[in-house]
This record gives structure tokens, C-alpha cells and sequence, in this order.
């Protein structure tokens, strides 16, 4: 089947119940998506469909016919520049291995709410594990990516 | 049936014995039966009374600090759908149905009496339901269906949605009394 | 075929590595495979007499537009090395921090441990081993730059000044660019200077991590990333029990999987090998494995739990005993005696297990997180019969390892040159989470038994203490050399040398037996000894009606790290003079490990029957901090290591299986749980001590006695949620 990701449409071959991820890693070489649980517990393959935080563990490529998939390579919008920037200004990552995850939430949440206090930013990143405990940097650095956007 | 819900549904569906009774007693009893389905954490977990949904057997509350947001829908950049598809998923194990959200606050079961629930399920400015659109939702709703189906290990709730249709359209036409 | 693996691996296979490793770096290194507290102190006093400097240029490669790369000799796997050790060459290099570039070194000789005489990451060693190391490397290459401009100037080296990545001189300036060329033909300088610690411009000055970026915009490459051409995925079923043969197996469904490719018996194994990892995962799901006569039966992790109480009502090993203590203990008038449960930890590493590997018949390379690279290539090079020198191994970026990727066997590593060895097809062996969740290696059990007696002033005459605790070196090759007389260090560590005076006191130890397999988990045998200790501590104070900050400093008294570490806390927090919010208390930690010094105070609530901590202050002492900002990375990201195992996690047994095996029921803290960490440094000076792990033995007893302190409750048996929520 065709699917659409980072503004690219794509021949994929693999069986409409095969989670996204695995397409994406896989068959795409798109690797900044990680695999992490395998069941929506740690948010380490967030991707956007359509725009929205997805676990593309747990979303199966037929469900992609027609939407728009972004992985972290394809994000390239001034939230992102400016979410990246703060990551690297605030030292976010340790081993790194949730952050192209984190950064899709973080974008996601920054698309929507300007100013977003620190519940939003609980809420909104909640399903992201960080093994290496950067959370407080994560909340440091949106904050300060939304400054910057201002 | 294993349930003692449906041997109750036989009996009064079908056991003039019974029917003898009173009318209130009957239909409180029709009631509290399907509390056996409205109770189930299948059911409950989404009509949580605050922010946050419950998960699993012993309704924990969800992981991930799920909120239920403005559409109860989800939080901004963590929506149901971020994880929930239209079906289960067998390979992350991920319960989904069409709709999957939670239940409007103004359907909040957790936290509630019985006969509170009873009268909120009554409440068409809560439901948004007439009683016959309230038989009709449980009878074929299809993310109340999930309950049946829930997949993954997860205990369904008892019987069939068709059974508990007929069942609640019994309690309806009961009287729809309340405990 | 190979032999099916011996799995009681710490009775057998170790020897085997021994063997193989002190082959290959040519004997005397594998007592530092893991060096207690004391030795280390000992190894780190002074580098080794007369030990060579390696080539600068196996660090450091100048390119002519000026870029510098330096060569990482440690795995990058979160703690910062490829920013801090590179701090450590560009300060004495004089160069340019923006033109620096750090990259992961293969294995070479030259990048052996100083210490440890092998290719290691681990201990948290990697700046208190390359302090001397890398500045003489830099500050050679400095002098080398030097002496080419002088040279080319003509002018003596006296008159020539390195800046910024120039050599500069009345007569003008050259790159260092320019330079290198000559400068590599030069000789090494016998004695370079070293700067003065106030000079330092680099060094003790917050640089962002050079991986900062590629790690926030997915161009990172960890292992799992690596894409050989023509690249199989392979998932691999292994033994549910420990020691289980493969009596049959049944392949058909497995085959009929979409993209499943073959399916291979290896090793007492069996591996799906597909065109992708998720065919690979349901193919190895699908298949039909009977397996056979496990050698370690049934056991369940209560059970052994009850073995290990029975064992500590017996004599064992002393580790410390200042005499006195049988008789001070019939003196007294109160006895307190507390008995403490560990349950087995898991690593869970945000990356899963996984090595990539390619092996023809005749050399072989691999990518992987090599934490231990050349034990790796060892360990392959023997599996295939090759020349370590024909097994390339490549070091990328890991998701985390918190000791899991020192793997004493290299167990993946091996188990994808096992199916490589079959195969021989480019392939990548991923785990899945519940792979490494279940079939990995513990942080493992403990019991601890504490005896305090008292005289009729409630004043403290002994202190007597019994743990019996699983070995994590012992069983190996190592134990005739690591574990003296019976006696494990960790499993004592943190206690028997305590720097608590006490009027008598005495540390018994007993090393148990378990058949679930062991390792290195992040502050090792501080992760269980620091929780009794500090929370006894605690129980002391208030059974001599002490403050508990006041108590510490009466007993550590002769401790000037732990008094500078104590009075920064109390500084820090306003301990004595300010009180916790309403509904909060306070509780506090002070823990020496890794040669650092780390006390935590903790600012918890209660939510509905659960601790929820709002702030932990943490005062460190680790020596001179080469980046300050980077090194509160590490305490911050100890703490929540700590106290995600403290309120939640254990990896219990039953029927001989792990019954937790992902994040769900291994759960782990989340931002809603993060507290505010506050991070403040005594400035030590000198050479930097261990940070990676001194920030986690003091996190869980801190909480533990703010928990006290609102519930009255001593929590005894981990994790917190087992007492507190009945989750058991």
C-alpha cells in the first residue's frame, strides 16, 4: 500500500496489521523512531498522524491509508527548531534514546497551547519513559521553547 | 448461562412465577442485576468521575497521567487515539474500539451509589438519550460492544451485548426503578 | 552447531572468558574486572609508575580545517564522556570548544582502563581514570604543536604561545590545522606541563553535550539503529528456564509468518530470522519450543527470600568487626533489631538488547553498545575462531545500560555471533523489552537483619549486622581473586566500611545461593546497603531523641568530605531552621560510593497511600567537577533511577519465571512524578571522583524517612508499593 510520510508518498509491502513502527524503521530506515515496550508504555516510537502523537507500536500501517505520517526526520516546522534548540540549550539528553519521542509530544503540545503550564506539559508527556530521568530539563526546555517562539 | 444475571433475565423474561411481584421490586431488582455490566471494570473505567480514567481489573488509575481533557478525548498532545486505534491490537496488546474516549463527566459511575447511577442513566439532559435511544445504545452501541470483547486477557463483561439490550429494555419496560 | 550454552552461567562460563580475555591483553587484568571501594582508592592514587602514554594521535585527529575529533575510549550510554573526557583534551590542547568532535573508539590497547588494564566503561571511573591520562595527552600534543611553529619560525619554544586553537608568536599564527602534519612526526614530549586548575577554561565549565543535537533530532545512531546491506532481523527464543535443553520444536507456524525468512536452531536456541524485526517477533511468538530438564528447578523468589532468612540466623563471613559487640549487646537495656527485604531489579535500559553483526566465515564485524568492547571481541573472536584482530567491533551510541551492557559473559553479543556463526549473513538480534525484562540479568536479592542495643540512657552501645546477599562476582573466575575468604564486597559494601563511628560494631555476611543470574546494577551493593544503613540511622536518632542531621554529624565527625557534604545540605535546605510545607516532611541520606560523597534531603507527601516526593536537594562531593551542569545530569537521573526501584519496582520469581516483563508492571517514575532536584557541589578541587551511579544508595533512604516521618511506618521490605499498597 501507499502511505504518505514526511511529505513523501511510499510503496510499502508489509501486512495491514504491522505496526507502524517497524515499517518505519524497518522497510523506511527512518531510525530516529524508537522502539522501546512494543505496547504503548514508553512513547520512545511517538510519530504524528496528521499532526497528533501517535504510539506507532501500537498502530497498525492500514490504519496510515490516507493520513499523514511525520517521523522525527521529518519535522521541520520553527516549533521544532525552536524545541530542538532548547533541548541542547538545557542539556536534555542523557543516552537520548526517548528524546525523538519526547520532542514529538513536546511540538505537538507547543502546536496547540503558546504558553502551556507545567500540568499541560505532565499531561501532555506523560507517556514517555526517560530511564536516564531528564524530565525536569524536558519541562525546562518547553518552557523555554515557548518563550522563544513568543 | 454461568451468570446469575442471566439466570435472573430467564426468570423474569420468561417465569410467571415471578411476575407476580411487584412491579418496583422487579424492576429494582432488573437493576441492580445490570449493575453486574454497568459495575464491570470494562465499563467503569471509562466513566471515571474526575480527570483521570482507570485501568485494568483493579481500576488503577491509567498510566501515563491520562487526563480526560476538554472533548474527553484526552489531554492536548496526549489523545485515547495517540494509543487507542478502532480495534484491539494484538501486537501491542492495546484494547481499541471506534470512539474510544471516555464518558462525559455528566456520566461519571465511578464514585456514585447505585441508585445515583440508577437516576443518572434515567437523566436524558445527562445521556443525552431518550429511553429508547439509552435500550438502543446499549444494545448495539459499538464502543459498548468492546465490553464483550475486550481482547488481550481482559475479562469481558458477562453474557452478550444482545442479552443485555434485552435485558435493559426489560428494566425499561418495567419501569426503569431505581434502587 | 554450537554447544548449547551452559546457563548456570556463573559456574562455568566465566572461566571460560577468563581464560580467553587474559589471553588476548596478555594476563594481570581481570582483578580489575570489578575493584572494590578501597582497591580503587588505592589504583586511583597515582596512574601507574612509569605507564606509558598512548599515542596522542589514537585520541586526538587534527584535520586540516581545524576540526578536532577526539576518540572516545568510553561508551557514550548517557553519562556524558563524549563531552567531559573530550573537556579533558581540549582544555590542556588549548583549541577551540566549538571545533571539537568526539567519536566512539574500536578497540585498541590504547584505549584500555588505566586502571582496570582493559577496554571497560563502568564504576563510574571514566573521568577519575582519564584525568591524568587525557590532559598529558592533550598537553603532549600541545607541545608537539608547538614545536612545529617553533621550528617553522625558528624561533626557541619559549617564544611560542598555543591559543585557541593557533600557535601564536611575535612572528604571527598558524592553525593547528596547519601544523598537524608535522607536529605528528614529532616525538612524544617526556614530561608535558599540565595547567594549573585556576587556568582552566574547559575544564569545570558547563559545555553543552556535544551529542545534544543528533540526540534531539533522531540522527543518533544507537545500536538498534545499525542497517547493514542485505541485513536479516533476527529474534531469538530462549530457554524459559534456566539450563532447559530443546526437547522438540515445531517451526511450521512461525514459517507460514509473513516475511519470516528461516528459522534456526542455534546455540540451544532457537532464531526467527525475517525481513523485519516485527515478523521476526511474531514468527519467534508462533513458534512451538518444548523445552527439557532445566537445572534449576521451580523456585520462586519468595522462597528464596525465606532461605536467605533462615541463612541469616546463622553465622557467616566477617567483614567487619570492631570486637565487643556480643558483650555490649548482653549489656543493654533496649535492643532495636529491623530486618530488610531487596527484591531483584532489572536494568530495563530504554534500548533493548540488541547486536548487529556480519560474519562471512572469515572476519567478522559487529555494532553494538559495547560497554565491555574488548571482553566482546574476545568473547566472539573464541565463539568463531578467530583472531580477536579479525572481529572489528564498532561502538555506537546505547539507550541507557546501567550495568546491564558490562555483561560479565557478553551474553547478546555472543548469542548474535552464535547465529551469525550459523548463518553467516549480515543479521541484527533485537530483544524485546520482555526478553530483557525476563531473561537478562538482576540486581539481585538481599536480606539485611540490624541489632542496635542501647544502655539505660538510650545511648548506643553496638551495632551488629547480618546481610545475606547474592553474589554478583562470585561463582566467577574472578572469585579466587575478588572475593577473599568467603567475603563479597557486594554485598557489604556501604556497611562494613561505613564511616559511622560506632562504640562497637560488626558486619556478618553470608553469600547465598540463588539460580537466577546476577549483575552490576547502577551503585552496585550501595543500591540495598545505603537503604539500611541511612533509614537505621534515622531509627537512631529517634531512639536517642536526636536530630537526624545533628546524629550524622556526631558520628561523622572525622569525615571531612561527609561534614563538608552535611553542611552544604543543611545549608542548602535551611535543615533545623525551616520545616517542610504542611503535609510534607523532610527525610535524609548521606552515602559514600564510588569515592564520592552524596547526601539527599527529600520533601515528600502522602497521595492516597503512595509517597509523592515534590524536591530533593542533593549536596555532592566528587573532587573537582569537570562540568558542572552535565554532572547535575547525573544526579538529577540518579534519583529517579533510585526511586523508581524504591516505589515500585521488583522483578519477582515464580515457577522459576520472571513474572514482571515490561513497563507496565515494572513501572518506572514519569514526569508527573519528577521532583525538583536541586544539585549543589562542595568544591572539592583536585581530581573528579565517581558520579554515574553516588547519586542513587542515598535517593530511597531519604524518602524512606520523610515517609516515617507522616505514616510512622518503617518501611523494611522494596518496593514501597509492596508494604504501602499490598501490590505484593
Amino acid at each position: 500500500m501507499d502511505i504518505h510520510i514526511n511529505g513523501q508518498s511510499v510503496k510499502v509491502d508489509a501486512e495491514g496489521d504491522t505496526p507502524l513502527l517497524w515499517v518505519i524503521r524497518d522497510e523506511l530506515n527512518y531510525t530516529g523512531t524508537k522502539f522501546g515496550c512494543g505496547m504503548a508504555l514508553c512513547g520512545a516510537c511517538t510519530v504524528h498522524v496528521d499532526g497528533q502523537p501517535v504510539r506507532s507500536c501500537s498502530y497498525p500501517l492500514k490504519a496510515a491509508a490516507g493520513k499523514k505520517i511525520t517521523t522525527i526526520e521529518g519535522m521541520n516546522d520553527n516549533i521544532t527548531a525552536a524545541v530542538q534548540k532548547a533541548w541542547v540549550a538545557n542539556n536534555v539528553p542523557q543516552c537520548g534514546y526517548c528524546q525523538s519521542g519526547q520532542v514529538m509530544s513536546a511540538v505537538a503540545l507547543l502546536r496547540e497551547k503558546k504558553k502551556p503550564s507545567d500540568a499541560d506539559i505532565d499531561n501532555a508527556l506523560g507517556g514517555h519513559i526517560c530511564r536516564c530521568g531528564t524530565y525536569q530539563r524536558i519541562r525546562a526546555a518547553i518552557h523555554q521553547a515557548a518563550k522563544d517562539l513568543v | 448461562m454461568r451468570s446469575p444475571y442471566f439466570i435472573l433475565v430467564s426468570l423474569l423474561l420468561c417465569g410467571p412465577a415471578l411476575l407476580a411481584q411487584d412491579d418496583k421490586a422487579k424492576s429494582v431488582a432488573l437493576f441492580q442485576e445490570s449493575l453486574k455490566v454497568f459495575r464491570h471494570p470494562r465499563c467503569m473505567n471509562c466513566h471515571p468521575a474526575g480527570e483521570n480514567p482507570t485501568q485494568g481489573q483493579n481500576m488503577h488509575p491509567h498510566l501515563m497521567n491520562v487526563k480526560r481533557g476538554p472533548d474527553d478525548h484526552g489531554a492536548t498532545a496526549l489523545k485515547c487515539s495517540a494509543c487507542h486505534g478502532v480495534e484491539n491490537n494484538k501486537h501491542s496488546n492495546v484494547p481499541g474500539a471506534p470512539k474510544w474516549a471516555l464518558a462525559p463527566k455528566s456520566m461519571a459511575w465511578q464514585n456514585t451509589s447505585d441508585g445515583e447511577l440508577c437516576k443518572r442513566l434515567k437523566d436524558s439532559k445527562r445521556t443525552h438519550m431518550d429511553m429508547q435511544q439509552f435500550i438502543k445504545h446499549n444494545a448495539e452501541d459499538e464502543l459498548v460492544a468492546w465490553g464483550w470483547n475486550p481482547g488481550g486477557g481482559r475479562e469481558p463483561v458477562p453474557g452478550t451485548q444482545k442479552q443485555f439490550g434485552e435485558f435493559i429494555a426489560a428494566w425499561v419496560a418495567s419501569g426503569a426503578h431505581c434502587p | 552447531m554450537s554447544k548449547p550454552e551452559n546457563t548456570s552461567k556463573t559456574k562455568t562460563f566465566s572461566r571460560r572468558l577468563f581464560l580467553e580475555t587474559t589471553a588476548l591483553a596478555g594476563g594481570g587484568l581481570i582483578i580489575s574486572y570489578y575493584i572494590p571501594a578501597p582497591m580503587m582508592n588505592k589504583a586511583f592514587a597515582a596512574p601507574p609508575p612509569g605507564a606509558p602514554l598512548p599515542k596522542p594521535n589514537a585520541f586526538v585527529q587534527i584535520a586540516p580545517d581545524n576540526t578536532i575529533t577526539i576518540v572516545i575510549n568510553k561508551l557514550e550510554m548517557g553519562q556524558g564522556v563524549n563531552t567531559s573526557m573530550a573537556q579533558l583534551i581540549a582544555e590542556e590542547l588549548e583549541c577551540d570548544w566549538t571545533k571539537i568532535r568526539s567519536v566512539s573508539a574500536s578497540v585498541d590497547p590504547a584505549y584500555n582502563h588505566t586502571a582496570f588494564g582493559m577496554q571497560m566503561t563502568g564504576g563510574s571511573t571514566a573521568l577519575i581514570s582519564s584525568w591524568e591520562q587525557h590532559r598529558k595527552i592533550g598537553a603532549s600534543l600541545r607541545e608537539m604543536l608547538k614545536s612545529a611553529a617553533a621550528t617553522r619560525w625558528g624561533l626557541p619554544i619559549a617564544q611560542v604561545n598555543a591559543q585557541n586553537g593557533f600557535v601564536v608568536s611575535k612572528k604571527g599564527k598558524f592553525s593547528y590545522g596547519e601544523l598537524a602534519e608535522e607536529a605528528g612526526k614529532l616525538p612524544l614530549p617526556e614530561k608535558p606541563a599540565l595547567k594549573n586548575e585556576k587556568d582552566f577554561k574547559i575544564i569545570g565549565k558547563n559545555v553543552n553535550r556535544v551529542d545534544a543535537a543528533d540526540k534531539s533530532n533522531g540522527k543518533a545512531i544507537f545500536g538498534i539503529d545499525v542497517r547493514i546491506p542485505g541485513m536479516l532481523y533476527a529474534v531469538v527464543a530462549k530457554p524459559p528456564l534456566e539450563g532447559a535443553k530443546i526437547k522438540s520444536m515445531d517451526k511450521k507456524a512461525a514459517t507460514k509468518v509473513p516475511g519470516v525468512v528461516d528459522v534456526v536452531e542455534f546455540y540451544g536456541r532457537v532464531a526467527v530470522l525475517a525481513r523485519n524485526t516485527h515478523a521476526a517477533k511474531v514468527g519467534r511468538d508462533a513458534l512451538q519450543v518444548k523445552w527439557d530438564n532445566p537445572t534449576n528447578g521451580k523456585f520462586s523468589s519468595d522462597g528464596l527470600m525465606e532461605n536467605f532468612r533462615a541463612q541469616a540466623k546463622e553465622k557467616g563471613k566477617i567483614a567487619k568487626d570492631t570486637g565487643g559487640v556480643d558483650e555490649a549487646m548482653k549489656l543493654a537495656k533496649k535492643t532495636v533489631t529491623a530486618e530488610y527485604e531487596f527484591p531483584y531489579l532489572a536494568h530495563a535500559a530504554m534500548e533493548p538488547m540488541n547486536c548487529t553483526i556480519n560474519y562471512d566465515g572469515k572476519k567478522c564485524e559487529m555494532w553494538s553498545g559495547h560497554q565491555m568492547p574488548g571482553v566482546d571481541q574476545a568473547v566472539v573472536a573464541a565463539a568463531l575462531k578467530l583472531k580477536p584482530a579479525d572481529v572489528k567491533v564498532n561502538v555506537v551510541y546505547a539507550g541507557g545500560s546501567f550495568g546491564r551492557r558490562a555483561s560479565k559473559s557478553s551474553d547478546y553479543v555472543l548469542e548474535a555471533a552464535e547465529l551469525a556463526k550459523v548463518v553467516k549473513k549480515p543479521l541484527k538480534v533485537t530483544w524485546t523489552r520482555e526478553d530483557d525484562m525476563r531473561g537478562g540479568f538482576y540486581r539481585p536479592m538481599n536480606f539485611h537483619r540490624v541489632a542496635m542495643g542501647f544502655d539505660d540512657k538510650n545511648k548506643l552501645l553496638a551495632w551488629d549486622h547480618k546481610i545475606v546477599g547474592q553474589t554478583v562476582i562470585g561463582g566467577s573466575a574472578f572469585e579466587g581473586m575478588m572475593v577473599k575468604d568467603g567475603l563479597e564486597p557486594t554485598i557489604f559494601e556501604g556497611v562494613a566500611d561505613s564511616h559511622y563511628q560506632f562504640p562497637k560494631f560488626r558486619c556478618d555476611q553470608t553469600r547465598a545461593t540463588s539460580p537466577v543470574t546476577t549483575l552490576w546494577w547502577r551503585s552496585v551493593g550501595h543500591t540495598h546497603t545505603a537503604y539500611v544503613m541511612e533509614t537505621m540511622i534515622d531509627e537512631l536518632a529517634e531512639a536517642s531523641g536526636k536530630d537526624p542531621l545533628q546524629l550524622r554529624k556526631e558520628l561523622l565527625a572525622k569525615s571531612e568530605r561527609h561534614m563538608r557534604v552535611l553542611n552544604l545540605l543543611e545549608k542548602e535546605t535551611g535543615w533545623g531552621k525551616k520545616k517542610a510545607p504542611k503535609g510534607r516532611a523532610w527525610g535524609l541520606a548521606i552515602h559514600e560510593s564510588f569515592s564520592s560523597v552524596v547526601g539527599q534531603v527529600a520533601e515528600v507527601s502522602m497521595v492516597d497511600g503512595m509517597p509523592k516526593i515534590h524536591k530533593v536537594w542533593a549536596a555532592v562531593d566528587c573532587g573537582l567537577v569537570v562540568n558542572p551542569d552535565q554532572a547535575k545530569t547525573q544526579v538529577e537521573g540518579a534519583i529517579v533511577y533510585g526511586l523508581s526501584a524504591a516505589l515500585h519496582q521488583h522483578v519477582q520469581f515464580k515457577d522459576g519465571q520472571a513474572l514482571q516483563g515490561n513497563f507496565n508492571d515494572y513501572p518506572v517514575m514519569r514526569m508527573i512524578d519528577m521532583p525538583e532536584v536541586k544539585v549543589a557541589f562542595v568544591q572539592g578541587g583536585g581530581s573528579p571522583t565517581g558520579l554515574g551511579e553516588p547519586g542513587v544508595p542515598p535517593a530511597a533512604p531519604a524518602v524512606a524517612n520523610a515517609i516515617y516521618k507522616l505514616t510512622k511506618k518503617r518501611l523494611r521490605s522494596l518496593p514501597f508499593s509492596k508494604e504501602l499498597k499490598g501490590l505484593a
